[in-house]
């Protein structure tokens, strides 16, 4: 009950923490005239400001559950969307797609967001076949192999973006910053909330066997886990949720390294609250995050990725020098 | 005569071409307890592995309750069968409770959440072994020894009738160690549980099991009653070093102490 009682305010605060955000900016828009559609700042509001906080919200809470599911997952406090390459295996594919004029969609779907799923879907399987089978791999050999793959496909992407006509070269490196964000409208929130939702609801069904998961895929499997169905549907579904998102706003870092740990810390490691508090606080961390590339430097607009590694390189040292051995999870 | 458990026939397993487990039949009734020796590295604890599929055979057959271990589903698995690991336990943020609990997994459906009886059997589990002092600390702050018992509540709250056990007195001191060999004991007696304990403790535990199996080199070396084991040089067969055994007067058990620089 107590964490359920935590779980509602948190809930609360950070919802109201993504709306309040949302009236700050170059523009601080009065809440009046939300409602008064003559004024200046109801389309500021409705047609930029809204979708691009839902947005950065929907973003967030992806790459924060993410995390939080590739940390029970190999048991690793530092594994994330970024650090295992993923986000930068999603960022290859859009790029490929984009570079290759792939601008068709299938059903509806554009090919830019499919390219990401099978770009992160890819990196997710690499990483995980490079360590997999090896007796005594440590979660820190699996670290490396994503910071290999990571490096090896940002080189393809440079690449990519090095034999691009300037204007898409420069699009691209402000889409890798999370430049995007800035951009988007309610078209881009309908391309990535079916991957998103999709993949969340696969997680959420998924609560009990990723607790289980964190005391040890052998214990897993000793109680009734079907570790390796488990792991795969893991895999597609975070590769949904990230390709979805990095489709639209880029690689953005960071995020599914601090949101998920920050609510464990708030609400424990029990992935059926967990859940529910990584989502909330990583899409109200995105959000501030983004409120500040409003408002910081103002007219100038910073890219949002700029800010979560500049928050995110320091708590990715200290969580990697403060980690006492074997406190992974 | 008890129904059969276990029947391993001809099981083997290797690991790229090396043999861990080579030719190991054994056959397991319900309700017995089972003490499983051998040297380092004897290829006990994969042979723990196999029977829960952690690890699967390379070749043979490997019934539990009469049906083929393949035809089980994950979940149907885990409530068939229970695991005490040797250690490395991870979860530490857990408190003990919460881990016991989660051994309910394979009762619950997909979508339901813990029932009173959950509840119900994690108290009865953390009562038996007399763990309840530290059931609401976190995982990560246990002794070895607690950690331990919490291990053992887990796989009693997974209601399993097979349980296999890797040492399961390697971190306790000797009090502990009489409470956890009795624990085990009466559940297999009472609550007509087999059980499968590796073991370095050649002790009144191994000499009170209904049955001996020594593996060496992945292979059994020795099948037997209690008293078949103190026959002459069995032993050292088993662990390539002389025993000196002694009788005890007013004790089911003998000592058995291994010899110094003999020959």
């Amino acid at each position: 009950m107590k964490k359920a009682t935590t779980l509602v305010l948190f809930g609360a605060l950070s919802l109201a923490t993504t709306a309040i955000s949302a009236l700050i900016g170059i523009e601080w828009i009065p809440v009046a005239s939300l409602f008064d559609n003559s004024s200046a700042d109801w389309p500021i509001f409705w047609d930029h400001r809204a979708p691009r906080v839902c947005t950065a919200f929907i973003a967030g809470a992806a790459l924060s559950v993410s995390g939080m599911a590739f940390q029970a997952m190999f048991r690793n406090a530092l594994a994330t969307p970024y650090t295992l390459g993923v986000a930068s295996g999603a960022s290859l594919g859009a790029a490929i797609a984009v570079r290759l004029g792939l601008t068709l969609s299938v059903l509806g779907i554009p090919t830019e967001t499919l390219a990401a799923f099978a770009g992160a879907l890819g990196s997710i399987l690499l990483v995980n076949g490079l360590t997999w089978g090896r007796r005594g791999v440590t979660s820190e050999a699996m670290l490396l192999a994503g910071i290999a793959v990571n490096f090896f496909f940002i080189s393809l992407i440079l690449f990519i973006q090095h034999t691009s006509d300037p204007t898409s070269a420069a699009r691209l490196t402000r889409w890798l910053v999370g430049g995007q964000l800035a951009l988007a409208r309610f078209k881009e929130i309908v391309e990535a909330l079916p991957f998103v939702a999709t993949g969340g609801a696969v997680l959420i069904l998924l609560t009990h066997e990723l607790n289980l998961l964190t005391t040890g895929d052998d214990i897993a499997a000793s109680r009734g886990v079907a570790v390796e169905r488990v792991k795969k549907m893991l895999f597609v579904s975070t590769s949904l949720m990230v390709g979805g998102v990095v489709a639209i706003c880029g690689p953005i870092g960071f995020v599914g390294l601090m949101a998920p740990h920050i609510a464990r810390l708030l609400i424990g490691p029990d992935h059926r609250y967990l859940l529910p508090a990584s989502a909330l606080f990583g899409g109200a961390f995105l959000c501030i995050c983004d409120m500040f590339t409003r408002w910081a430097f103002a007219p100038a607009e910073l890219p949002v990725g700029v800010v979560t590694a500049f928050l995110g390189g320091p708590f990715f040292l200290a969580l990697l020098l403060g980690r006492r051995s074997g406190s992974a999870s | 005569m008890s129904a059969a458990a276990i029947e391993i026939s001809d099981l083997s397993y290797q690991v790229a071409r090396t043999p861990i487990l080579q030719a190991v039949s054994l056959a397991v009734e319900e309700g017995q307890y089972v003490s499983l020796l051998g040297p380092n590295g004897a290829g006990k604890t994969t042979l723990l592995k196999c029977l829960n599929r952690i690890v699967r055979r390379t070749s043979g057959s490997l019934r539990i309750f009469s049906r083929s271990i393949d035809t089980y589903k994950q979940r149907e698995l885990g409530r068939t069968v229970s695991y005490v690991p040797q250690s490395d336990v991870h979860g530490e943020l857990f408190s003990a409770r919460e881990f016991v609990r989660m051994s309910r997994y394979p009762h619950m459906s997909a979508f339901s959440g813990y029932s009173q009886r959950d509840d119900d059997k994690v108290d009865e589990a953390l009562h038996l072994t007399a763990a309840n002092s530290f059931a609401d600390r976190k995982m990560g702050t246990l002794s070895d020894g607690e950690r331990q018992k919490i291990s053992v509540a887990a796989a009693i709250a997974q209601e399993a009738r097979i349980v296999l056990v890797d040492e399961p007195t390697a971190h306790l001191d000797y009090k502990r160690r009489v409470e956890m060999t009795t624990l085990l004991e009466t559940l297999t007696k009472k609550s007509k549980l087999t059980v499968i304990a590796v073991t370095h403790e050649i002790d009144q535990t191994v000499f009170s099991s209904d049955l001996i199996v020594a593996l060496k080199n992945g292979g059994v070396v020795f099948q037997g009653s209690p008293r078949d084991i103190l026959e002459e040089s069995v032993l050292e067969k088993i662990y390539d070093t002389p025993f000196e055994i002694i009788e005890t007067a007013g004790s089911s058990s003998p000592l058995v102490i291994p010899q110094r620089n003999a020959r």
